[in-house]
């Protein structure tokens, strides 16, 4: 999975640099893991850089009462520098600070917020807030900020900020999550109707790489209930998701999602265009093979169609 | 010519491994992207004092502009 991995990766590296993903494009041979300590690396230079500053900045917001704070943060700080400020700040103040900022600018500034650093600021302030600066960044696209979000604020406030998100924003916010246990949280909370919508969103924009994406990065449990959902799309959809994960050398995850279908399913979803390609069924059972699920091999060549028995046999 | 280890204790990173994948030609680039984004970060830092001592209400002034430039430079 590490091409997944590596595209997301490399979004959120470019959003921090400010620059378009096609930018940092020198680290396409660099594993997920270093792109992602280079961009942890870069954040925390930038921090200590400055951090000296933006105290002083928080040392000026406490001396004077918080209604003129926010009117001088609003005048004077562009919100990237006012989510720097907060960072440093006494939670407390940060909150009461918060509660004299507008939504809109409150929504821009959570755009750079930490939200490891922000975390105890936005324990404190009310959820309705919270939620609204969630849907604020939902509108605006902002898939990465709210992706980095869900993984600090509680899984009940998460799930109204998506309440009412379209199948594309909810499996980008999705994709972009930073902690899959907060992802988890989120997938169990939403029902099969909305994930459904969401998968065929990846269907219809042709991006089947995002809802692989994200059945790599969830639980067994949600995993085997999103393969599920895919094997009861078309037999379009079905392909081109199989195809996606032919190319991404993604059977391993799927396999043992695949295995949790009844043989109607399974045969359904396997019985398609993308795995009568030369070298994908021999390619599925190697996989099983390796990963220890011989039931693949059991289970599969019985349930296909005459012309993929051929294919298989060819 | 960048190499990984110049581009780590640039940012002050123990290592970074991960980059023996690129070429200097690479690197040299990467590190442009880390120093231009750095530098809006300064700059963005240095306009946001200066401003935010405007914004203060001038009776409150002398007293930020103490917290804000400790040195004097404001």
């Amino acid at each position: 999975m590490s091409t997944l991995a590596h595209r997301v990766e490399t979004m959120k590296l470019a959003a921090a640099l400010g620059v378009a993903p096609e930018a940092v494009s020198m680290l396409a041979a660099a594993p997920p893991e270093s792109i992602r300590a280079l961009r942890t690396a870069y954040g925390e230079a930038v921090f200590a850089r400055h951090e000296s500053r933006f105290r002083r900045i928080a040392q000026v917001a406490a001396a004077v009462p918080a209604a003129v704070s926010g009117r001088i943060a609003q005048l004077a700080l562009p919100p990237a520098l006012a989510a720097r400020v907060a960072a440093v700040m006494d939670a407390p103040l940060a909150v009461r600070l918060a509660g004299s900022l507008s939504l809109d600018y409150l929504t821009s500034l959570s755009v750079s917020l930490d939200p490891l650093r922000a975390a105890p600021i936005l324990d404190g302030i009310d959820d309705d807030t919270v939620v609204a600066v969630g849907q604020g960044l939902l509108a605006r696209g902002e898939h990465l900020t709210l992706g980095r979000f869900v993984s600090v604020i509680k899984p009940d406030v998460a799930m109204r900020v998506v309440d009412g998100a379209s199948g594309a924003d909810l499996i980008q916010v999705a994709l972009l999550a930073e902690d899959p246990a907060a992802l988890d949280a989120l997938i169990e909370r939403i029902g099969d109707d909305v994930l459904v919508a969401a998968i065929d969103a990846a269907h219809a924009d042709d991006v089947y790489a995002d809802a692989l994406t994200l059945v790599s990065q969830v639980s067994a449990a949600n995993r085997d209930r999103l393969v599920g959902l895919i094997a009861q799309l078309d037999a379009a959809a079905v392909t081109g998701y199989l195809r996606s994960v032919h190319a991404h050398d993604a059977w391993a995850v799927v396999l043992p999602g695949l295995l949790v279908l009844d043989d109607a399913a399974l045969a359904r979803m396997v019985n398609v265009e993308a795995t009568l390609a030369d070298g994908v069924l021999e390619t599925i059972l190697a996989v099983a093979a390796e990963t220890g699920l011989g039931e693949v091999a059991t289970r599969l060549p019985g349930l296909l169609d005459e012309e993929h028995r051929a294919a298989l046999a060819g | 010519m960048a190499s990984k280890e110049s581009v780590a204790a640039w940012l002050g990173a123990e290592a970074l491994d991960g980059l023996d994948t690129c070429s200097t030609a690479e690197l040299d680039e990467l590190c442009g992207l880390l120093q231009a984004a750095m530098e809006r970060e300064d700059a963005a830092v240095e306009s946001g004092l200066a401003a935010t001592l405007k914004a203060v209400p001038r009776p409150l002034r002398g007293r930020a502009r103490k917290l804000l430039f400790p040195g004097g430079e404001g």
